[in-house]
């Protein structure tokens, strides 16, 4: 599009050229008849440099305002990432908490290092670099392995399952088909099936006597405070009983 | 007659499996039922619908269809894709073949029981001719594309017609080729889902009779392909059909637990023409109704909620008699509850697993009627679970609370059992003597010295217990030769001496007491025996009938005691008689040796023989009555059955100790709401 434009502009400014010469007064008859007009180079030439010049300008100050955008945008989704993650603090310390666990399993890995390596010269010197280099691919390897905690502490969860090859073959398949199919017929949305309470108690609502439901007292209900208070008070009385003793 | 402090337990978290199939004998004397979870059981009618065997389920077999073929032997088929044959006599799933088709959905036998048809889900029909040995693969008929859900045989064996989804096809067996396809739902513009046809039959007048999913039975001509008649018995599916073999009555099984009994009957009396109305309608379950049967006297249903209800028609019974009653089975017919007297632990046999618990305690006394409050909760020891797919057989625990051991079909577990202040451990017990699969049932001796296990063809096995925790197989007890095959064993309970063990066919019972040296044979009887049990002191086994006799023998003498022969020749008292559910467990009190305790499902009884037997006229069930009488009149109509139904439905009934008694009851509504959703029934005014 520079190009057309160029060349837009290098025709328009041919066109113009003759413009700003004297020209003899013409008509479009007289124009197809006569021989083209002479233009002298060095105006030409003139003439299209200044249109390049303006053109270029066009497409620099273009240029420069989409880096200016994409810049802009950066700095935007950097702030966005920054604001994400934890404060500094915590990243901090634990980053200082993995480099702990990085030292107790260091000397195992270099145990196992050391153990893998044989006794020949060029591994003998493989393990020489491995110790001075330890040092260096310390912080590296800190680094990596930070990273690998990193990334497993921050638990990415797979799109994959395992399962065991016996339970999928392909008469497992059938069945399962066709236990499906035996479900959708017997309990899918057409088959107007109702919960187990609601049906057992219409005969308690109907009786002369009224009573409650079959499961008026939903056992669900609150089940994770229930579990809360029976551990705590197990852990009460066991207080208790060590302090009387 | 005492007071008993009654520890009345209602934790045994039983939920039975829901009925799947069904199927009648062809000479109409058994009945097989398949249930959700596998396991196949066979009632015997004549002997009061005992149920005879039973043979556990496995976790990766299921039924779809059972059937009897080639006289008495019974095969049953499932979405794994296999046939199986049952091994009645050894009580456990024989040969399986497979099918080749996929999942298969149905399968019957034709009129001769030679040859079988299965439906698979691949669309294919296949024959199987039933051999001696097993099955072999006959023939593939015409394959349609869509899964084969029910299949029928007509009786002359020439078509079979298959269901399908949407249609059925009548295929006709020399050829194997389809002659008609008839579509279910042609006829219906905007049938906005598919209609599955969940039952078919094909009658000898070449109707054809079906069963689908909208609720609606219809007739069909299938010469013509027309529809004869249509009948919506339901808004929702009709689950399974059975028609009787006169063809003159069908009933039909519905997704909300109603079954509906329809009968050709002549349109004006004494009339040539006939038509098929729908006659009577019960709700007798609460959930689906997938199986049905129709046997020449009774319409049989079984449904999700674990009930098998035999509904006799009256017009078929001859005399007026208890057999014109209505039976429902919801509870099995055995024992899966053991209880260690001294130890006061429980074991509850599940289908994969067992849980001990102990039982709670009070310290307070109080008046007839008053419920104590606990010191101590009862508390759930241990839950064991059966290693492996198979189903539990059998299940028991010592007297002291240290041994427990169960068997499933390939193999016998046992473990040590310590309680140590809170905590429990179970160890196995290794080298287990590997004893010819399955242990049909497990006694443990009083003293807990030895193990009895009672296993195939009639032998019994005899283990000693040593301490810390091993076992050693001491001999085996074999069956007089003349039983060998047709041999049940059951141990009874009560062997104090530790030798006393009792085997017992539907036909011969034997009793071997080889450490008494005695070996007698109690004469025989013609009724499947229901409980068995030895008392510990006088050695006198007391056999519970599933006609609810009751008879005494007394093995050292060899003959039946007197007190037996005063009872029959008295006769049992008719409310006695016309009892619904057979005594499963017969117990002693070793302190008092007139009295026997026994239970059924709903009621338990206190037998004192020193006291007179009621005749026909007296109430049997007099114990409100007696209460309420001063001392001297009470006297006089005082009698030997001491019955209490306070309790219902009842597992299990023991003695602890000289008064103390545990029931364990299973309210039937505690288990319902565990089952599949049921069908919404709108009330009025709800």
């Amino acid at each position: 599009m520079a190009r057309r434009q160029k060349g837009k502009a290098a025709a328009a400014g041919k066109r113009r050229a003759p413009a700003a010469l004297p020209s003899p007064a013409s008509s479009s008859e007289d124009e197809a008849d006569e021989a083209p007009e002479e233009v002298p180079f060095g105006v030409a030439r003139e003439a299209a440099e200044a249109e390049r010049k303006l053109v270029g300008e066009a497409a620099r100050r273009h240029r420069e305002l989409l880096k200016e955008k994409r810049r802009r945008h950066q700095e935007l989704f950097a702030e966005q990432k920054k604001r994400k993650l934890l404060p500094e603090a915590v990243l901090q310390e634990l980053q200082e908490l993995q480099e702990l666990q990085d030292v107790s399993a260091r000397p195992a890995e270099q145990a196992v290092a050391d153990d893998s390596v044989t006794l020949d010269e060029e591994l003998e010197a493989e393990a020489v670099q491995l110790d001075q280099g330890q040092a260096e691919s310390q912080d590296q390897v800190e680094v990596q392995e930070k990273k690998g905690k990193k990334s497993k502490g921050a638990r990415t969860k797979g799109n994959y399952m395992a399962v065991c090859l016996k339970d999928h073959s392909v008469t497992g398949l059938h069945q399962q088909l066709a236990k499906d199919f035996l479900n959708a017929q017997l309990y899918g949305p057409h088959t107007n099936r109702v919960q187990a309470n609601e049906f057992f108690s219409l005969a308690n609502k109907k009786d002369p006597v009224k009573k409650a439901a079959v499961q008026f007292v939903d056992k669900s209900w609150g089940k994770d405070k229930k579990e809360k208070a029976e551990r705590f008070k197990k852990r009460w009385l066991a207080t208790q009983i060590k302090n009387g003793l | 007659m005492g007071e008993f402090e009654v520890h009345r337990v209602r934790f045994f978290g039983l939920v039975p499996a829901g009925v799947r199939c069904l199927a009648c004998h062809p000479r109409g004397s058994r009945l097989a039922l398949a249930r959700t979870d596998g396991a196949v059981e066979v009632y015997n009618f004549a002997a009061n619908y005992f149920q005879e065997k039973v043979i556990p389920g496995h976790e990766l077999r299921t039924v779809e269809s059972l059937c009897w073929a080639a006289g008495d032997r019974l095969f049953g088929a499932g979405l794994s894709g296999d046939i199986t044959e049952y091994d009645l006599s050894g009580l456990s799933a024989a040969r399986g073949v497979d099918g080749g088709g996929g999942p298969i959905w149905s399968m019957v036998a034709n009129s001769t029981g030679t040859q079988l048809a299965i439906g698979c889900e691949d669309g294919s029909v296949k024959i199987f001719q039933v051999v001696p040995g097993g099955i072999q693969f006959e023939r593939n008929l015409d394959r349609r594309k869509g899964r084969v859900l029910c299949l029928s045989w007509h009786p002359s064996d020439t078509h079979i017609v298959a269901g399908s989804i949407d249609f059925f096809r009548v295929i006709d067996v020399t050829s194997g080729q389809t002659v008609q396809r008839i579509m279910v739902n042609h006829h219906v513009e905007k049938a906005k889902r598919e209609c599955v046809v969940w039952a078919i039959s094909l009658l000898s007048s070449g109707t054809v009779v079906s069963a689908d999913s909208f609720g609606r039975v219809q007739f069909w001509d299938w010469e013509q392909g027309t529809l004869a008649e249509s009948h919506t018995v339901s808004t929702s599916a009709a689950l399974s059909l059975a028609v009787s073999e006169k063809e003159d009555s069908i009933i039909v099984g519905t997704s909300t637990g109603a079954t509906y009994q329809l009968q050709l009957l002549p349109v004006t009396l004494g009339g040539q023409e006939k038509r098929w109305v729908r006659t009577k309608p019960f709700q007798f379950h609460s959930h689906d109704v997938r199986a049905v049967a129709h046997s020449p006297t009774a319409l049989i249903s079984g449904g999700l909620d674990a009930q098998l209800v035999i509904r006799p028609l009256m017009e078929k019974i001859q005399k007026k008699s208890y057999d014109a009653a209505l039976r429902k089975f919801t509870f099995p017919h055995r024992r899966l509850v053991s209880c260690a007297r001294k130890a006061r632990l429980l074991l509850f046999q599940f289908s994969q697993y067992l849980e001990l618990w102990r039982l709670g305690s009070t310290e307070e006394t109080g008046k007839d009627g008053e419920v104590l409050p606990l010191c101590q909760m009862p508390e759930h020891l241990v839950q064991l679970k059966s290693k492996g797919p198979e189903h539990i057989y059998c299940s028991c625990v010592s007297p002291c609370g240290t041994w427990v051991g169960y068997s499933t079909a390939s193999r016998f577990h046992l473990y040590r059992v310590h309680c140590d202040g809170d905590g429990v451990s179970l160890r196995k017990v290794p080298k287990v003597p590997k004893l010819l699969p399955p242990a049909y049932q497990l006694q443990f001796s009083a003293d807990s010295d030895s193990l009895f296990v009672a296993s195939a063809r009639g032998s019994v096995h005899v283990f000693q217990l040593l301490e810390p925790g091993g076992c050693k197989h001491l001999h085996t007890l074999r069956p007089p030769s003349g039983v060998e095959g047709r041999c049940l064993p059951f141990l009874p309970r009560g062997s104090a001496q530790g030798g006393c063990v009792a085997e017992v066919s539907a036909v011969v019972p034997s009793v071997h007491c080889p450490l008494l040296q005695h070996h007698c044979t109690v004469p025989t009887y013609n009724c499947a025996v229901s409980a068995l049990a030895i008392h510990p002191s006088t050695n006198n086994l007391v056999i519970a009938y599933s006609d609810q006799q009751l008879l005494e023998f007394s093995i050292p003498e060899k003959q039946y005691t007197s007190w037996s022969r005063a009872v029959q020749s008295r006769g049992l008292h008719r409310a006695w008689l016309e009892r619904d559910s057979p005594i499963t467990h017969i117990t002693f009190n070793p302190k008092n040796p007139s009295h026997i305790l026994l239970h059924d499902t709903y009621l338990l009884c206190v037998l004192d023989k020193s006291l007179p037997l009621p005749d026909d006229s007296t109430l049997l069930m007099n114990q409100s009555t007696l209460k309420q009488l001063p001392e001297t009149a009470r006297k006089r109509q005082l009698h030997a059955f001491k019955i209490c139904k306070k309790f219902q439905p009842l597992l299990f009934m023991d003695l602890l100790d000289e008064n103390c008694l545990v029931v364990v009851e299973r309210p039937i509504m505690d288990f319902k709401t565990q089952l599949p959703l049921p069908v919404q029934q709108k009330k009025f005014g709800t």
